[in-house]
């Protein structure tokens, strides 16, 4: 059993559907990705995490306890950032902290060393008593991540969290997730930039008209997205019978050619690469080299068709 | 015992700047006058030998003193002066009532601040409750400021301790009413300006409309009918709880308020059989309460009652 699982979840606000039948599971430990352009249903399904909306269908178990009817209890175990948020008037940072601290229960003397550590973790503890609207974009954003913090959540959901951070804040920020998630702790982190994900995530899953597209690594991703892929042809002769056999090929598009060397985008995935390798021994070419040419998976996720992925795909 | 965190965080917002305390000054200031006015109507106007009508409205002088004040208006100086005193509070908490309220939910949900709020353990009943004692709070910062105020009654005496007990009732609880009204309407409202318009609206109806609808419609002679909106007011509770033991102080205010009810002995069903104040302070406070359930129910993300 993992920690949180989802199964079939759908939001429907009046006729558009938010979020459209979505199942997948994190385990302890780890982190989830969530990535997807604006309007995919990121927001409604980190908010349904948060227990702050109720799903139209499905479930939501977060270790073993379903996440809507115990909602009081779950949340005691998340720790939420929303992606817009705002901050109290005429309130400190540190008196901030503290009144979410109260409001999770926390006793003061463990309520008081939590926050000083988390100040420091997120680099505001010159800033304690200065209040909260003062603070630039990106402190307030990192005044959010130390809030979610705060009761030691075994569950951190965090909806588009690097968004107002500079590149060095990121750096760090994904350095402390990379911690957490050491340290045992789940997390869901969405974002319309894979390349945020990429590099701290174990698993993403891919978000298009509400519903999930693809999920997995990143190798796997890269490998099910390579439906169109860019190749590397060099031969040691017959360039022009080369060229030709690229021009009558069905498969091939984007010829680029300069004397004995060859790029073009192959469709048809690892089937097509074969056919077009044995058309060209077939015709006679001398191949020296055939291979992909390394993508991106943001490029391959901007190029990739949607199509929704089944519950039994998306379990790890 | 464990503080609800709303409540103390809402109170040291609330009371940080000087905007609070600049705003209990000018109430202050605006009900001492009113009381300094009213005991200067008491002690000059309603006085043994005193012209009836005030000499700098043209009737009567030294030479033609006029007819004596009424003895009973003298006898029931320190009533009359102590009624005024609480219409005039009750008067007062409708004008902050909404003022205090309006932004105590609309106010989260425009700066979103709210979600993260419902995120915690809470639940929605403490956050709920949390805002109103908050507002209320306030309510009752200005009513204890306002005691030494009231002090002037005792000079003249001539209330009784469970007149004042009911009276001070009648004012918690018209507080409660309308600080769960305030904080409801909050709750469902856009923004906090919607909401104190809408508030404002309710409670100056209820207060003040409903007990002109009274008085607006005795001279047509429909005050048979219409004395039932004397129930929705607490202004007309007040008058009913000082009006109860005091027939004097009944026949003097007879022209502007009558119990609406004929106590008929056994009839303990009847609406009529019990003293407008009760029922008045017992429908707000029923309100009070299910107001307040159902805020927890519209800010509850789930949508449950509690």
């Amino acid at each position: 059993m993992s920690y949180l699982e989802v199964r079939h979840l759908s939001k429907r606000y009046g006729r558009t559907n938010g979020v459209l039948d979505v199942s997948f599971d994190v385990d302890t430990g780890t982190v989830f990705g969530l990535a997807g352009p604006n309007g995919a249903g990121k927001s409604s399904l980190t908010r349904m995490l948060a227990t702050l909306v109720r799903p139209t269908k499905g479930q939501i178990t977060i270790d073993g306890l379903d996440a809507m009817r115990k909602a009081r209890t779950v949340r005691g175990w998340i720790g939420y950032v929303p992606d817009v948020f705002g901050l109290y008037e005429r309130t400190k940072v540190g008196e901030y902290l503290n009144f979410f601290g109260r409001c999770f229960g926390m006793p003061w003397r463990i309520r008081q060393s939590a926050i000083v550590e988390l100040l420091k973790l997120v680099d505001l503890y010159d800033f304690r008593f200065a209040d909260c609207q003062s603070l630039s974009r990106g402190q307030q954003q990192k005044l959010l991540i130390a809030r979610a913090l705060l009761n030691e959540p075994r569950l951190l959901v965090l909806d588009e969290p690097l968004t107002a951070l500079d590149s060095q804040s990121r750096l760090e920020m994904l350095e402390v997730l990379r911690e957490l998630a050491s340290m045992g702790k789940a997390i869901v982190m969405s974002s319309n930039a894979i390349g945020d994900l990429v590099d701290v995530c174990d698993r993403i899953g891919l978000m298009a008209a509400g519903q999930l597209t693809a999920v997995g690594t990143v190798p796997e991703l890269v490998r099910e997205l390579e439906v169109a892929h860019r190749m590397r042809l060099v031969v040691l002769q017959d360039a022009d019978v080369a060229l030709r056999v690229l021009n009558e090929s069905s498969d091939v598009t984007e010829v680029e050619a300069s004397r004995n060397w060859f790029s073009f985008t192959c469709h048809g995935g690892q089937a097509g690469q074969a056919q077009l390798l044995t058309q060209l021994i077939a015709a006679g070419v001398k191949v020296a080299q055939y291979a992909p040419m390394q993508q991106p998976l943001h490029e391959l996720v901007a190029s990739a068709p949607p199509t929704p992925v089944s519950p039994d795909q998306s379990r790890p | 015992m464990v503080m609800n965190p709303v409540l103390i965080h809402e109170l040291r917002a609330r009371m940080r700047g000087g905007q609070a305390y600049l705003l209990l000054m000018a109430i202050i200031l605006i009900f001492g006058g009113v009381t300094l006015a009213t005991f200067w109507s008491v002690t000059n106007v309603l006085r043994p030998n005193a012209p009836l009508t005030v000499p700098f409205a043209g009737a009567g002088n030294q030479a033609n003193p006029g007819p004596q004040i009424d003895r009973i208006l003298i006898a029931q100086r320190g009533a009359i002066f102590f009624l005024i005193m609480s219409l005039w509070a009750i008067i007062i908490a409708a004008l902050i009532v909404p003022g205090a309220t309006s932004g105590s939910i609309a106010r989260e949900r425009e700066t979103h601040t709210l979600p993260l709020l419902l995120g915690t353990p809470l639940s929605p009943l403490s956050v709920a409750v949390g805002k109103l004692l908050a507002a209320g709070s306030y309510v009752a910062l200005v009513g204890a400021a306002s005691v030494p105020l009231f002090i002037l009654v005792i000079m003249f005496g001539g209330i009784p301790p469970d007149q004042i007990v009911s009276v001070v009732l009648i004012f918690l609880v018209t507080t409660f009413a309308f600080t769960s009204l305030g904080v409801f309407i909050s709750s469902i409202s856009r923004n906090g300006l919607l909401a104190a318009l809408a508030t404002y609206g309710i409670v100056l109806a209820l207060t003040v409309g409903s007990y002109l609808v009274f008085l607006l419609s005795s001279p047509l002679n429909k005050a048979v009918n219409m004395k039932y909106t004397l129930y929705f007011s607490p202004l007309a509770a007040v008058m009913s709880a000082l009006t109860q033991t005091n027939s004097q102080l009944s026949t003097i205010l007879g022209q502007v308020f009558r119990e609406p009810g004929t106590r008929v002995a056994g009839e303990w069903w009847a609406l009529g059989h019990y003293p407008l104040w009760c029922i008045t302070t017992l429908a707000y406070l029923l309100a009070g309460v299910v107001l307040l359930l159902a805020t927890s129910r519209v800010i509850n993300p789930l949508r449950r009652w509690l």
